[in-house]
């Protein structure tokens, strides 16, 4: 005799599916009949308590108007309500968590701004004329072409 | 004269279509198109509520998924070419409904589910005395559960077929035709919600 069914064997036998070669092994082996039968079992109570449950459901639910699952409904809004003032205490939160750091930096960026006013204000000849500038002989350079021309003379 | 459809019954008015057909005197008039389609309803309504309600647990989404199920079916009805067996046809519907429902609860996250009973209170509630001893019922009981928890947790594909096929006894084929997979996808995807039963049933001894 074979040695047991496998599960697949047990599965296809329970979904209804036989072969004469099962059907001889389950007639003979103890162990794979009761398996068998108490899926069976289990499977054929939950058939009969499905089929009552929905009967006596059913005859619950006739006698009063159905309820439709759709839209919103005031759950839906009471849920969207509790989400918005959530969000906006949160955003309340994050404003004032964030303020000081962020007065902090603008009076840094106003800093950086006035410093290169100041830079550009304490120039003495435009940006754009510098390069001219290196052609102009500074004081220093003519102070010493005079002393030179003096000495000469 | 609109192409609705009204129907009374001991289960109160299950309406479909938004005009009523009303003649002067107040009667609904009815096509006899109509007629079979209202049988169809009275047939079917209870495996389409059983299949909804078995997937979503939720006896609201379930009552809407049918209604919605016998809307399209009617909307539909004069296209129904007779090409696969009725039963499938509307399982058909119903899969996709169930599958877009479960999709918007997924978005709807916030929403409370109107569960009527757990099955566990069912299961001990209609097993009752199934057991030779009382050992063995306890034992029972304890793997019907399991199956219940075990589909619970099934991805989607796997609990649809696993539960056409074992609450609703449909075919493989049939199952094949009613999700739009093939065989041999319905058949991988039965064995592995299988093997999940299997393993929370085989902890229980």
């Amino acid at each position: 005799m074979k040695k047991h069914l496998n599960e697949q064997e047990v599965l296809e036998r329970v979904a209804g599916q036989r072969d004469a070669a099962s059907d001889e092994h389950v007639r003979a082996c103890p162990e794979c009949r009761n398996e068998i039968t108490r899926l069976n079992d289990a499977l054929g109570g939950f058939r009969t308590t499905a089929r009552e449950w929905a009967e006596t459901v059913r005859r619950e639910v006739a006698v009063r108007p159905p309820v439709r699952h759709r839209g919103f409904g005031w759950q839906g809004l009471r849920l969207a309500g509790v989400l918005a003032v959530l969000l906006v205490c949160l955003g309340v939160l994050l404003i004032r968590h964030e303020g000081p750091r962020a007065v902090e930096m603008s009076s840094t960026a106003d800093d950086a701004v006035l410093e290169r006013v100041d830079a550009a204000m304490s120039r003495s000849v435009p940006s754009a004329m510098e390069p001219l500038s290196q052609l102009v002989p500074t004081q220093r350079k003519e102070l010493a072409l005079k002393e030179k021309v003096e000495g000469a003379n | 004269m609109g192409g609705g459809l009204v129907m009374d019954g001991p289960e109160g008015r299950f309406s479909i279509g938004r005009r009523l057909t009303t003649c002067p005197t107040g009667l609904h008039l009815r096509s006899v198109a109509t007629e079979d389609f209202e049988a169809l309803v009275a047939a079917y309504r209870p495996k389409v509520f059983r299949f909804a309600m078995a997937s979503l647990r939720d006896a609201d989404a379930a009552q809407t998924v049918t209604q919605d199920c016998f809307l399209k079916a009617f909307q539909a009805w004069g296209r129904f070419r007779r090409e696969c067996s009725l039963d499938t046809w509307l399982m058909t519907i119903a899969v996709n409904l169930v599958r877009d429902s479960v999709r918007n609860r997924r978005l709807q996250f916030w929403k409370r589910t109107s569960q009527e009973a757990e099955p566990a209170e069912i299961v001990e509630r209609t097993l009752a005395g199934c057991g030779p001893t009382p050992e063995a019922q306890i034992i029972l009981n304890e793997q019907v559960k399991a199956v219940w928890a075990a589909a619970a947790v099934l991805p989607e594909r796997q609990r649809t077929v696993f539960l056409l096929r074992f609450v609703e006894e449909m075919e493989l084929l049939e199952i094949a035709a009613a999700t739009g997979m093939k065989e041999g996808t319905v058949k991988a995807h039965l064995f592995q919600a299988l093997r999940t039963v299997r393993q929370r049933v085989g902890a229980i001894r």
